[in-house]
């Protein structure tokens, strides 16, 4: 098999669990260099621990991950930090620290001792890319919940993976900076980099993931965002009805609450 | 990075300059250039190794503390906090207790005894949180919890065992015990040892410093960015247990050192560890040699405890730092 035909991340008949609580049985499922996969589903259904499963942070009770074809639990860390990363669902800065050599951090695994002009360089081109670029010399405890996460995402552009998985990347963000956060995604899996976010938005997956995967209580649903995103899978998957409206060429869905039962 | 070498530059100087006052000056008064060959080798074979000890006994707290900081994310955290200095305690005062029933020298017992209690303390600590030392946490206040609070009921249980010895002991030797757990520099027999131990754990910790200064953002963080987290872990806990024992065997319990030296050197420099780590060595042997300086002139000819003058210090000085900082 040629590495052009070899998914970036293969989940081989994965089960997870949140402690006795199964959260996935037997998934299989492959992820392609060019695709920006969102994963929908409701609270508690398994999207940041599948994330977290598929970087190695957390066993999988069943079943393995490949990536690039190799075990992850088999790859040391130091490798693994090259082909894939994560962004977490909530930053935790303890100590106070300025934001490029926070961003630098990114750079750990290809680096030596000495930090080089090279990496700051990098740094500011990732604050650039994530719109923080004014902010490059504020301390890292300053900034708000939604400017920390984007200090975050420019970590994870500067680690350079040829993965990238984030945990709600849009959750702490304002409508414009979502938008910006979509957009920059969209344009890295156009670079050929494989994307899996985890997401509450179903119309911002719409527009802008290329593939779908729709975790719902009983029934999975995996492939191009178009065929995915249907009202009745939706339906289904959340319990609530949708109504769809075609916007600017892209499937919109509006939730609409159950009609009282009199 | 020059910023670092003007950094260190400083402090290796203040060191110095430290070193060389504590050489120079004791309860006696200070060396003057007139005093006979015989006085000043007399002198200075007592006060060198006596200010070597202040040096590495301080550059060895801090260190620690700097990595049990970073360790457990916690401000609060100190050489002491996970039960090794109650363990070395322990240890000492039992040996000094078993020395006067068996008739051996008490003096000789106390370095071994401490040494012995703090090797089971720390293989007591790791025993009990063996489970969540291979765990990782995505967040970084669950990680370090089950391990601060297992050091802390360590460290009251042997709390209990260091009252039993005192209340237990003829008024002989409760003097030389409570001094003893106060702390002071007198003994330089295991200075050698200790330096090694010191050295080798600075050279350990700047070399994972990088990796370091990721852990202190987060297990899951600096796990996704390539450091291998849960052997980093261990190992540093090993180097600030290592130090800790060393420095708790020579010179007792001294408070105040490991606490504060690391945490004005973060409010002045920052949370880089390359820069961190290594100047709290130096600041913490320069401010342990000072203040022994301190303790030995200041009501001369008595010399108070050390842990007094720390404490007497670092308060004040601490409190400013933070007052200063919020501003």
């Amino acid at each position: 098999m040629s590495t052009m035909d070899q998914p970036v991340l293969q989940a081989q008949q994965v089960t997870l669990h949140a402690g006795a609580r199964v959260l996935l049985e037997g998934l299989d499922w492959q992820v392609r260099a060019g695709q920006f996969w969102c994963v929908l589903g409701r609270n508690g259904i398994g999207k940041s621990s599948l994330l977290h499963a598929a970087a190695g942070l957390q066993q999988t009770t069943a079943g393995r991950w490949l990536l690039q074809g190799q075990a992850v639990q088999a790859i040391p860390p130091s490798l693994l930090a090259r082909q894939r990363g994560l962004l977490l669902q909530q930053q935790y800065d303890a100590f106070s620290l300025p934001v490029t050599e926070a961003v630098m951090a990114g750079r750990f695994a290809q680096t030596s001792w000495r930090s080089s002009p090279e990496e700051r360089r990098l740094a500011m081109a990732a604050l650039e890319q994530v719109g923080l670029a004014q902010l490059a010399d504020a301390d890292l405890l300053q900034l708000s919940g939604g400017e920390r996460q984007r200090i975050a995402m420019a970590t994870l552009l500067v680690q350079d993976p040829a993965l990238l998985l984030l945990d709600e990347p849009t959750s702490h963000q304002d409508i414009a900076a979502q938008l910006q956060i979509m957009t920059l995604l969209r344009a890295l899996a156009a670079q050929g980099k494989a994307l899996v976010a985890s997401c509450h938005d179903i119309n911002l997956a719409s527009r802008f993931a290329t593939h779908v995967l729709l975790l719902g209580e009983r029934q999975r649903w995996a492939g191009a965002a178009s065929e995915v995103l249907q009202a009745a899978a939706l339906e289904e998957a959340f319990s609530c009805r949708f109504a769809e409206v075609e916007v600017q060429g892209v499937m919109q869905f509006m939730s609409l609450p159950t009609p009282f039962q009199s | 990075m020059r910023h670092f070498l003007t950094v260190l530059c400083g402090l290796l100087l203040l060191s110095l300059l430290a070193l060389a006052a504590a050489a120079l000056c004791g309860s006696t008064g200070c060396l003057r250039p007139s005093a006979s060959a015989d006085t000043v080798a007399l002198l200075l074979s007592l006060r060198v190794p006596r200010a070597l000890t202040a040096f590495v006994v301080g550059a060895a707290l801090a260190l620690s503390g700097a990595l049990m900081q970073v360790l457990l994310r916690n401000p609060l955290a100190d050489p002491y906090v996970l039960g090794l200095s109650g363990g070395a305690a322990a240890g000492a005062l039992l040996a000094m207790l078993a020395a006067v029933q068996l008739g051996w020298p008490v003096q000789m017992a106390s370095a071994p005894g401490a040494l012995v209690g703090a090797s089971l303390a720390m293989l007591l600590l790791f025993g009990l949180v063996r489970q969540s030392l291979r765990q990782l946490s995505v967040s970084p206040l669950l990680s370090s919890q089950r391990l601060l609070l297992t050091g802390v009921m360590l460290a009251a249980g042997f709390g209990a065992l260091i009252s039993l010895a005192l209340s237990i002991a003829p008024d002989a030797q409760l003097r030389g015990m409570v001094f003893w757990l106060i702390g002071d520099l007198d003994d330089a027999r295991l200075l050698p040892l200790a330096a090694a131990v010191l050295f080798l754990a600075l050279l350990w910790t700047l070399r994972h410093a990088p990796a370091l200064n990721l852990l202190a953002r987060g297990d899951a963080f600096a796990q996704l960015l390539g450091v291998p987290v849960l052997r980093l872990r261990v190992m540093s806990l090993c180097a600030a247990a290592a130090c800790t024992a060393m420095a708790v065997a020579m010179a007792g319990t001294i408070g105040f050192v490991g606490l504060v030296v690391p945490h004005t050197l973060r409010l002045l420099l920052g949370n880089e560890q390359r820069l961190l780590l290594p100047a709290a060595v130096l600041a913490g042997g320069a401010a342990l040699t000072l203040a022994d300086l301190l303790a030995r002139t200041i009501v001369a000819p008595v010399q108070l405890p050390v842990g007094v003058i720390t404490a007497l210090v670092g308060v004040p000085v601490f409190l400013w730092l933070l007052a200063r900082s919020r501003t």
